[in-house]
């Protein structure tokens, strides 16, 4: 495994983006349609929907 | 497992009645749940903290979950974590520190910690010791066009990420010097990332 190190000094830069809702809203939108999707895809095969971990092990 | 809800905490000197929860160990049902009720409760006027302590990541379902309960609660949010985060839970940091939203702040850790940052996967049916990414299912596979929806969003993520540690800055992402390359560190995280490996990150405090 590649690790690599940060600065903080990348990290504690103050954002360029002004915080909005409509970035994050936008995104949970996505996602909600791509599960809606798998859900649908899944139901017409007779399969189990795979479910996506994001997890140390 | 400890975590969940937990102390509420007023301090004299903050406007804000501050209420510090708590996402321990894993993101799953058992310690989001209690976390999303508490958001879709809390009232105007109100501070959350949310701590994230050495949380080894979990469910991209319950992630999402908690993500949309944050962004709809009507309390102000403060995202703190502790020692390590890991896959999910370094997602929802991540989130609202490249993303921000006007009621919600990811700020950085008061010690030394670590983050661990990678594409979601899918594990093995019986053996969770194998897993898989999205790229592993047939093209054309509806299954697969849904899973690479879902990881197009943790890569745009990992793309804010880059800018935001300055990649539109390099000019050269390989240099060549008395005939021997080099290649730019982020050049190295990016490459890492994309190989579906894992990108661990120290995180230092202000």
């Amino acid at each position: 495994m590649k690790t690599f190190a940060l600065s903080n000094k990348a990290f504690n830069t103050p954002s360029e983006h002004k915080p909005s809702l409509d970035v994050s809203l936008e995104k949970l939108r996505r996602y909600k349609e791509a599960d809606n999707n798998l859900q649908e895809a899944c139901i017409r095969l007779g399969i189990q929907a795979p479910k996506l971990v994001a997890s140390s092990n | 497992m400890d975590g969940g809800v937990g102390v509420a905490v007023e301090a004299a000197n903050e406007e804000l009645q501050r209420t510090i929860v708590e996402l321990c160990s894993e993101v799953s049902v058992e310690t989001v749940e209690p976390l999303v009720a508490a958001f879709e409760k809390a009232e105007e006027g109100t501070l959350i903290e949310l701590h994230i302590k050495h949380n080894g990541g979990g469910d991209v379902t319950q992630l999402f979950a908690l993500i949309t309960a944050i962004v709809h609660t009507k309390a102000k949010v403060e995202i703190t974590f502790g020692r390590y985060i890991m896959s999910a839970a370094a997602t929802l940091w991540l989130w609202f520190l490249l993303w921000p939203v006007p009621h919600v702040t990811s700020l950085m850790p008061l010690k030394h910690g670590v983050l661990m940052y990678h594409r979601p996967r899918k594990q093995c049916f019986g053996n969770s010791d194998y897993y898989c990414f999205a790229e592993s299912f047939k093209d054309g596979d509806p299954v697969k066009e849904s899973l690479l929806q879902k990881i197009k969003i943790f890569d745009e993520l990992f793309e804010s990420l880059l800018e935001k540690l300055g990649w539109s800055a390099v000019t050269d992402a390989n240099l060549v010097i008395e005939d021997v390359g080099y290649t730019h560190w982020l050049q190295h995280l990016k490459e890492a990332y994309y190989d579906n490996k894992d990108c661990v990150i120290p995180v230092f405090p202000v």
